[in-house]
């Protein structure tokens, strides 16, 4: 009823509620005894209640692009251990640099 | 230049690769299980500097996106205890979360449900979480919580009871109940 002032809703709601209407009701004549012997398929089925509305909102996150503040910590992680590498071919001596790059 | 290359190659970069392909799952998971966005890159945050850290733990080849869950959740847990409760999503973020997608639910649909998933003791929602929505065996899925393969069918088992119940008592005037079971639910509920 709360969806009353937005039409548009309103209706994208009651689309959703004709298509689970068979699987809402059919698990709810089961709910409260685990009955049910395949769950997993059940919550996978394209308009299972629970399980349309779990993957809506896993994909609504999943499909956003991957925040920056990401792709610069592993840029800096990936570059701290290049020269902590670095480092340590210095330690070891000029010798396993020099071997090194004389292969290539 | 190129030999230059060639030496600063480190075993890294095929782990940083596939580090960076698991990150929409990863945060996908994260967002799902708290609610919260800014609590869910936070989580993701610890657990890419986590895994990094022990990235020689990781042997190549196994299912890494399993193997960050298992760390992600480690520390969600780590965080609510102390935080001594579970912090529940403020309904902004969470709309703003979902705003940009294709929606087959209404936003206000996604909200109850978004209340209902958090109502679930967060043993059930992740088991649900795992099976319903990130595509896991229930077999990885045991191995994620580390527990048995039957108790994960049991949660996820219990969480969609639950989640159907509630769904069907806010929704009841679209698609809940027949009108004789309807006042039964809703008093079982409430009692």
């Amino acid at each position: 009823m709360k969806l009353k002032s937005n039409g548009q809703m309103d209706v994208a709601r009651d689309r959703a509620g004709e298509k689970t209407t068979d699987s809402a009701t059919a698990g709810h004549s089961t709910s409260g005894h685990l009955t049910s012997g395949n769950v997993m398929a059940e919550l996978r089925q394209p308009n299972d209640a629970v399980g349309s509305r779990l993957r809506e909102m896993f994909s609504a996150i999943e499909d956003q692009a991957i925040p920056d503040k990401f792709l610069d910590l592993l840029e800096k992680l990936d570059a701290a251990e290049r020269a902590a590498d670095e480092r340590v071919e210095d330690k070891t001596g000029g010798k396993l640099k020099k071997a090194h790059t004389s292969e290539q | 230049m190129s030999s230059e290359l060639g030496v600063l190659k480190t075993p890294s970069d095929g782990f940083k690769r596939d580090l960076l392909s698991c990150l929409p799952r990863l945060r996908a998971f994260a967002g799902s299980l708290s609610g919260n966005p800014s609590t869910a890159d936070d989580l993701v945050q610890d657990t890419v500097l986590k895994a990094w850290s022990k990235q020689e733990q990781f042997e190549p080849g196994t299912n890494m996106i399993a193997w960050l869950i298992t760390i992600l959740r480690n520390q969600f847990y780590s965080k609510m205890r102390k935080a001594g409760r579970e912090v529940q999503d403020s309904e902004g973020t969470f709309t703003e979360m979902l705003a940009t997608h294709p929606a087959q639910h209404g936003a206000l649909d996604m909200m109850d449900f978004r209340r209902a998933l958090d109502t679930l003791p967060s043993d059930q929602r992740e088991a649900i979480i795992l099976i319903g929505a990130s595509g896991f065996s229930y077999e990885e899925a045991a191995d994620i919580c580390g527990c048995a393969v039957g108790t994960v069918k049991s949660r996820v088992n219990r969480a969609r009871n639950r989640l159907q119940e509630i769904l069907s008592i806010s929704g009841s005037d679209d698609y809940g109940p027949d009108e004789i079971s309807a006042p039964l639910v809703k008093r079982a509920f409430v009692a």
